[in-house]
């Protein structure tokens, strides 16, 4: 397992970030984990700080600014940041629409019903994940 | 008795001249005598003494007897001389002879010369005679072969037993021959003759010479210059004395003129006869019965209609009538009235007398079962020699049964016309109006109150307001478009009714506008219906909406709080955690589950909101809902130092469901608590308006205002938020939204960022 893989999420929910926290280092040991209740925040540290490889979980749902506008300010960013990121969609949505969105844009990688699990941060870090 | 006889003696010896003068004396002849005896004295006595008769001697001293005769016959003189000499031989005495001289007399034989003298004298008479005779003849033949030329005709003669063949001059120019050009012959008369003609000729001549019987014949000839000559020739037969016929004598005459002028006649005839049967096969093609009426009203001429008129009306009279009078007959064959009898009597005997030029009148009786008409015209004769007049019957059944159901589609028309539900106008091109049904009348009182009239302008019925319309209209119905529209009408008593207008072009057969209709259908029953199932449908889409939002906040937000329960529990139950991890994600479980709650009862608030028409409208004071909401949310208001200001005088009172108007007052006053700015004194103001028969209120605040270009389309969603540092679940403006349009009003909003925000909601009263 690659410890070099750094971890950013985005969501307006604190708890669910909280969650993803404890899943994700419970899976693979201590991790670099850069949580954002304000998208906005996390657009900021994306743009500065991403080196190596990194996994993005965006929430869609946000009141400043939703997943998709989210992703349409990460294109303008450097291809640096943007070969090192994948980025994968965390959300509550069970509607397909949600689904079927993030899944034709270039940019995600997959779509990941909440809550964020075990098998799935598993694959995810292993390279293996299928949507 | 004879006259006295001149003579002229011609001797030089007077014993000689007394001794003859002497012997004619003693014959008894009376006679004067002139002797001369020189050349000179015998050419002045022929001259001046005009002798009947000369004696002359033989020799004379210088003149002689043959001498003498020379000189008579060079004067041409044409007188008996005898010569009386001596001595002479006969060689001589024969020679004197051929020279002329009418007899000679020996001197020594002078008992002989008075017989000498007459003979010489009577033969000289009847030779005088004969010649004057020969003249005539000949003068006679010049005449006849002129005549022959200016009269055009020729005489021929044919032996037919001989080639004796005699054709006059005339002949031979009937023929076209030059005089003697040819032989006179059977061949050369017919060389010239028409090739068509020939045989005929060839055949008449044979048969009229078989039988010895006298024939005349017309033919043709060809002239040398291609021109017809047309020829008659007649002849007779010269029997011999067994009654045989020996010659055939002829007599031909060119009548080219005379035929020329026949067949001209024969032309002029033919023409005649056509124009006359062209103008009879004109009369007789023609339907109506004609009768022809002379002055006394009797027929004098009918063509082939009235023929088969009478035939089928069994008029019984011979010649179809003609020689009748025409009023005895047609009274029989159509049994009309007396009264129309006394009419067409008057009409014709006016006619014919010229007090009219024409009378005319329609009748009808039945022919049998059958009602037929007639219409009868009578007019003068144009020829103004004749007196009389032109009768025709017309049968005009079909055209009267055209024109009675004619009449009868009009009444039918007129009948569906007054019957339908539909106002009718008709106008004509000026908009003047022509005719209009009994609907349209009732409509012009019920919808403009006033009373249609023919003649009135269509314009003055409608509202100034609808005039250019009406323009419009008129503009596309002249250029024969169908104009359709649909509009409403207010009526006194406040509703609305509603028509269907239909324009209609009216043109001739030319396709020019000469007009147009105007139909007025009640289409307000449907109208009503269509409006009922437009808010049906709107009705029905919102709902559709509607659901399709519930089941999005049933995936979000629903799902939202699910989601986290089902991360933490998962994480207690597998992980293992510190005891202060386990606190927080119990505490976390608690705080999902309240959500989910709260989630739940905003569902069930809004479903109850928008099912809730069964409540009952009450008079709610605006004032008395702001109060209320202030003391609600007293402590927010007081430990903030918020203002909250409202001016309701212009309308303070409202009929109106009480728990939608204060949810939406309660939602906009504590959303401008809630998103005030910091560090600034909040002012929220609310005011009503009162616009007809509209309320319109204001909430307005100075508070942090909504990015409206970014979020415009947003505003009123359901879970939508637009500042995430202040607890809100997106659930207000919604609700208000929501009950805004229950109550049957609207809501917008204008905002600006950190300058505030102002809600307008409109009302109906």
């Amino acid at each position: 397992m690659s410890t070099d893989l750094k971890y950013v999420i985005v969501d307006d929910d604190p708890f669910n970030n909280m969650i993803c926290r404890m899943v994700i280092e419970d899976a693979l040991g201590e991790t670099e984990i850069n949580a954002f209740t304000k998208p906005e925040e996390g657009l900021e540290f994306m743009k500065e700080n991403i080196k190596g490889p990194t996994v993005l979980f965006l929430d869609i749902n946000m009141p400043t600014l939703t997943g998709w506008e989210f992703l349409q300010q990460y294109e303008a960013f450097s291809d640096e940041v943007k070969m090192n990121t994948n980025i994968y969609i965390l959300s509550s949505s069970l509607d397909r629409r949600d689904k079927d969105r993030a899944t034709t844009n270039k940019y995600v990688q997959g779509f990941i019903s909440k809550p964020l699990d075990f098998e799935t941060i598993t694959a995810i870090a292993g390279g293996e994940f299928q949507d | 008795m004879m006259p006295n006889l001149k003579i002229l003696h011609i001797e030089d010896i007077r014993s000689d001249a007394e001794l003859i003068e002497r012997t004619l004396k003693k014959s008894g002849i009376a006679f004067e005598k002139l002797l001369v005896d020189t050349k000179e004295e015998y050419i002045k006595a022929l001259d001046e003494f005009h002798p009947d008769v000369i004696l002359s001697d033989h020799s004379l001293p210088a003149f002689n007897s043959l001498e003498a005769l020379k000189i008579l016959k060079q004067r041409g003189g044409n007188i008996p001389f005898i010569l009386i000499t001596a001595t002479v031989s006969e060689e001589f005495a024969v020679n004197v002879m051929k020279e002329g001289a009418s007899d000679y007399v020996l001197k020594d034989r002078l008992q002989r010369l008075p017989n000498a003298v007459i003979n010489a004298i009577s033969k000289y008479q009847s030779d005088a005679e004969r010649q004057v005779y020969l003249d005539k003849i000949f003068a006679s033949e010049a005449l006849f072969t002129k005549a022959e030329t200016i009269a055009e005709f020729g005489t021929f003669r044919v032996g037919l037993n001989n080639d004796d063949i005699s054709w006059s001059a005339g002949t031979y120019i009937l023929l076209g021959y030059q005089q003697d050009e040819v032989a006179a012959s059977y061949e050369n008369f017919l060389k010239p003759i028409h090739p068509d003609d020939v045989e005929e000729v060839q055949n008449i001549i044979d048969t009229s010479i078989s039988n010895a019987q006298p024939e005349e014949i017309d033919f043709r000839v060809i002239n040398k210059d291609g021109s017809i000559k047309y020829l008659r020739s007649q002849f007779e037969f010269e029997l011999d004395e067994n009654g045989k016929a020996e010659y055939v004598i002829g007599f031909s005459q060119d009548v080219t003129r005379e035929k020329l002028a026949q067949i001209q006649v024969e032309e002029y005839i033919d023409e005649l006869k056509a124009a006359a049967e062209r103008q009879s096969a004109i009369l007789n093609a023609l339907p109506p019965n004609i009768v022809l009426l002379n002055e006394d009203a009797k027929i004098v001429a009918v063509n082939d209609s009235w023929k088969k008129f009478t035939l089928a009306n069994n008029l019984g009279v011979p010649r179809h009538g003609i020689g009748f009078h025409y009023l005895a007959i047609s009274e029989k064959a159509t049994g009309m009235d007396a009264i129309s009898a006394k009419k067409i009597s008057r009409g014709i005997k006016e006619v014919i007398a010229g007090e009219n030029d024409e009378f005319s009148m329609e009748y009808c009786y039945y022919s049998g079962t059958q009602k037929v008409w007639f219409q009868l015209i009578v007019a003068p004769l144009a020829d103004k020699s004749q007196k009389g007049a032109v009768v025709l019957h017309i049968d005009i059944t079909d055209r009267k049964h055209v024109e009675a159901s004619l009449l009868q589609s009009r009444a039918n028309l007129q009948t569906i016309f007054e019957n339908t539900d539909i106002a009718y106008v008709l106008c004509d091109s000026g908009h003047k109006i022509v005719s209009f049904n009994t609907k349209a009348y009732e409509l012009g009182i019920e919808q403009f109150g006033k009373k249609i009239k023919a003649g009135g302008d269509a314009f003055s019925y409608f509202p100034k307001s609808k005039i250019p319309n009406l323009k419009d209209a008129i503009q596309k119905v002249t250029n024969n478009e169908l104009v359709t529209y649909e509009t409403s009408y207010d009526l006194k008593d406040g509703s609305l009714k509603w028509y269907e207008v239909r324009w209609a072009g009216i043109a001739n057969e030319k396709k020019e506008n000469t007009g147009f209709v105007l139909a007025f259908d009640d289409i307000t029953g449907r109208k009503i219906s269509e409006l009922e199932r437009d808010r049906i449908t709107a009705d029905l889409v919102k709902r559709n909406t509607d659901l399709e939002e519930f089941a999005y906040i049933i995936s979000h937000n629903l799902r939202a709080p699910v989601a986290n329960i089902l991360g933490a529990s998962t994480a207690l139950n597998i992980m293992e955690l510190s005891p202060g991890e386990k606190d927080k994600l119990s505490k976390g479980i608690n705080v999902s589950a309240i959500k989910l709650d709260e989630v739940i009862n905003d569902l069930n608030q809004i479903l109850q909101g928008k099912g809730g028409f069964d409540d009952v409208k009450e008079i709610v004071h605006f004032s008395d809902l702001v109060d209320s909401v202030k003391i609600s949310i007293r402590n927010l208001i007081e430990n903030n130092n918020i203002k909250i200001t409202y001016d309701f005088a212009e309308i303070n009172e409202f009929l109106v469901l009480k728990p939608y108007l204060y949810s939406i007052f309660f939602n906009l006053i504590s959303n401008s608590v809630k998103y005030r700015r910091q560090h600034i004194d909040t002012v929220i103001e609310i005011r009503s308006r009162l616009f007809g028969n509209k309320v319109e209120l204001t909430f307005s605040d100075n508070g942090m205002g909504i990015d409206l270009k970014k979020n415009g389309g947003q505003v009123f969603g359901l879970y939508k938020r637009f500042h995430s540092n202040i607890e809100g679940k997106g659930m207000g403006l919604f609700m208000v939204k929501t009950q805004v349009e229950t109550l049957g009003g609207k809501i917008t909003v204008e905002s600006e960022e950190n300058k505030g925000t102002e809600f307008k909601i409109e009302l109906e009263i």
